[in-house]
């Protein structure tokens, strides 16, 4: 809607396909970002000098475009119920040799029967317009935070966005994303279903992004610019777990010598039943061993990802010496298993 | 399809219309009409009928009028289905159909008043004391006339399914458009009251309620 200039007459514009974009003023500014950081180095899984040695470097405002779907499913689809449970028989047969024995059993089982459903529900979908790795985007849903943050949509204003951070444009179109959606399953085709009422906004939505160091290492998050949760950080994790391992390991491998030293006489003495102890023993040594060294070779790093927390370790390949040795283990024992439930088969 | 600049003023008295950014349909306070332009087709006006308010609540910050379509609706089954009580109950008393006009956020969730209109068979008296300045506190039709056709089909089909299973049997739909109602809506604070029924919803389910607080 435009308003003339010189008589203030209003106007409808009617532009084809146009999808309306509006904006978000965030509610944080930087310091309270920087704040936000602090809550992340106060946690208890992060290392313990990051509050007293880590350098905020920098924090950037920026406004990521995120289409929003909102429409309503409409339609039919057809499922099962269970009816309640009726007695019916049940015929088994089985050969043993040369005689067949059949089995008749009078058994309770619930019926499916075929059920329309009527489905009416509103359907809300926030997809980012960009790919942005490690910046956890996709958890952003405008219409949550519309709803209970009462923030206010406004009309895309370029220089007023500009004037407060960064704009980053969509590289998808919005048909782009819609099919995209489409083809991830997030609407279902199996049914009788369509979207109606279907409209799709363009949503510039305030992130912090958050540069900090650690140990000479470059980290950065991003952090919601309205609700201060953290999108996605990176941050070491805890020393003192490392340091329990090789605790634990050194522990544990001189206290095995020290036994076997003990009672190493017993054990010639016991002659073959010994040895298979002894062998038995140094297998869980080792891969006790293995796992520990793992833990205490290679640091790890925190991975937050909204509510969701998981570690990365720096360096470490893919499978380690010790993984793989685990593996081989881990085989073997599959194949003992199998022969054993082979053997059974066959005598039972 | 090629942009156009419409003004919006009334094609049959020139008055200034009434509507907001996002509206399908633009209302003439003064001809009770409501118009739906597009670049295609010339505008085309709908007979607008002012509700009196049932239930008014006696404190309240502002009223403001809300659109609802309303449509004549036929369903037809085949004989058998069509003798079965529970769904002879619901075409006996189905005829008339309300959509709203407006969105609601979370519309599901806060109360469809649309099949709750159409469940209750509730029917509308025109108000024919409302000033022009009322008149003109109407709008947020987002929904054009042709979005909501699909709502007439599973209105309908919602009603019988509550009452009885549907699965196998199939409905015909014959509708006709009647007029569009505009029923008053009252700003409590927090809370926003329609006036047919008493019922009440938050304010931040509609979103666009900021129009009506900016609109002189």
């Amino acid at each position: 809607m435009l308003n003339c200039r010189y008589c203030g007459q209003r106007n409808l514009v009617l532009i084809p396909d146009w999808i309306p974009s509006y904006f978000i003023k965030p509610k944080l500014d930087l310091t309270s970002a920087r704040r936000a950081m602090v809550k992340l180095f106060k946690d208890e899984e992060v290392e313990t000098g990051l509050l007293k040695n880590a350098r905020f470097e920098n924090a950037e405002l920026f406004f990521v475009p995120i289409y929003q779907l909102v429409g309503r499913r409409v339609g039919t689809f057809l499922s099962t119920k269970q009816t309640e449970a009726s007695w019916t028989t049940k015929t088994q047969t089985r050969t043993v040799g040369l005689t067949t024995i059949t089995t008749t059993q009078l058994v309770k089982q619930p019926e499916l029967k075929p059920d329309t459903k009527v489905i009416f529900s509103d359907m809300v979908r926030g997809i980012p317009a960009v790919e942005l790795e490690e910046w956890g985007v996709d958890r952003l849903n405008p219409e949550a935070v519309l709803f209970n943050h009462q923030a206010e949509l406004i009309i895309y204003q370029r220089e007023s966005m500009e004037r407060l951070g960064t704009v980053l444009e969509p590289r998808f179109s919005a048909k782009e994303r819609m099919e995209w959606l489409y083809k991830a399953g997030g609407l279902t085709e199996r049914d009788n279903t369509e979207i109606i009422d279907q409209r799709i906004r363009l949503i510039y939505y305030p992130v912090f992004r958050v540069r900090w160091r650690y140990q000479g290492r470059a980290y950065r998050a991003t952090i919601d610019g309205l609700s201060g949760e953290i999108l996605f950080a990176r941050a070491p994790f805890r020393q003192k777990g490392r340091l329990l391992w090789l605790l634990l390991i050194s522990s544990a491998t001189g206290f095995s010598f020290g036994k076997i030293l003990a009672f190493l006489k017993l054990l010639v003495l016991t002659g073959a039943l010994g040895l298979w102890f002894m062998l038995i023993f140094a297998v869980f040594l080792l891969m006790f061993v293995g796992f520990g060294w793992n833990m205490v070779r290679y640091s790890a790093e925190l991975v937050i990802e909204g509510e969701n927390r998981s570690l990365v370790w720096l360096g470490r390949p893919k499978a380690t010496v010790f993984d793989k040795m685990l593996e081989k283990v881990n085989q073997l024992f599959q194949e003992m298993v199998e022969q054993n439930k082979r053997k059974r088969a066959y005598w039972g | 399809m090629s942009t156009s600049v419409i003004p919006l003023k009334c094609p049959n008295c020139t008055n200034p219309l009434k509507g907001f950014e996002m509206d399908q349909l633009f209302f003439c306070p003064n001809c009770q009409l409501a118009w739906e332009f597009s670049s295609d087709n010339p505008p085309s006006p709908y007979q607008v009928g002012y509700a009196k308010p049932v239930k008014k609540p006696n404190k309240f910050l502002s009223s403001f009028y809300l659109p609802f379509y309303l449509f004549q609706v036929e369903v037809q089954t085949d004989e058998r289905t069509a003798q079965i009580q529970q769904v002879k109950t619901v075409l006996e008393r189905l005829n008339k159909v309300f959509v709203p006009g407006y969105q609601l956020q979370r519309e599901s969730y806060f109360g469809e008043l649309g099949l709750i209109y159409t469940e209750q068979g509730i029917e509308l008296e025109e108000d024919s004391g409302v000033s022009f300045d009322e008149r003109a506190k109407i709008g947020l039709a987002t929904r054009a006339i042709k979005d909501v056709i699909p709502y007439l089909r599973f209105y309908p089909l919602l009603m019988i399914d509550r009452r009885f299973d549907i699965t196998g049997k199939s409905f015909d739909f014959k509708f006709q458009f009647l007029k569009i109602w505009a029923v008053p809506f009252y700003l409590l604070g927090e809370q926003i009251q329609e006036s047919v029924l008493g019922r009440t919803f938050p304010t931040i389910a509609l979103s666009a309620i900021d129009n009506f607080r900016k609109s002189p």
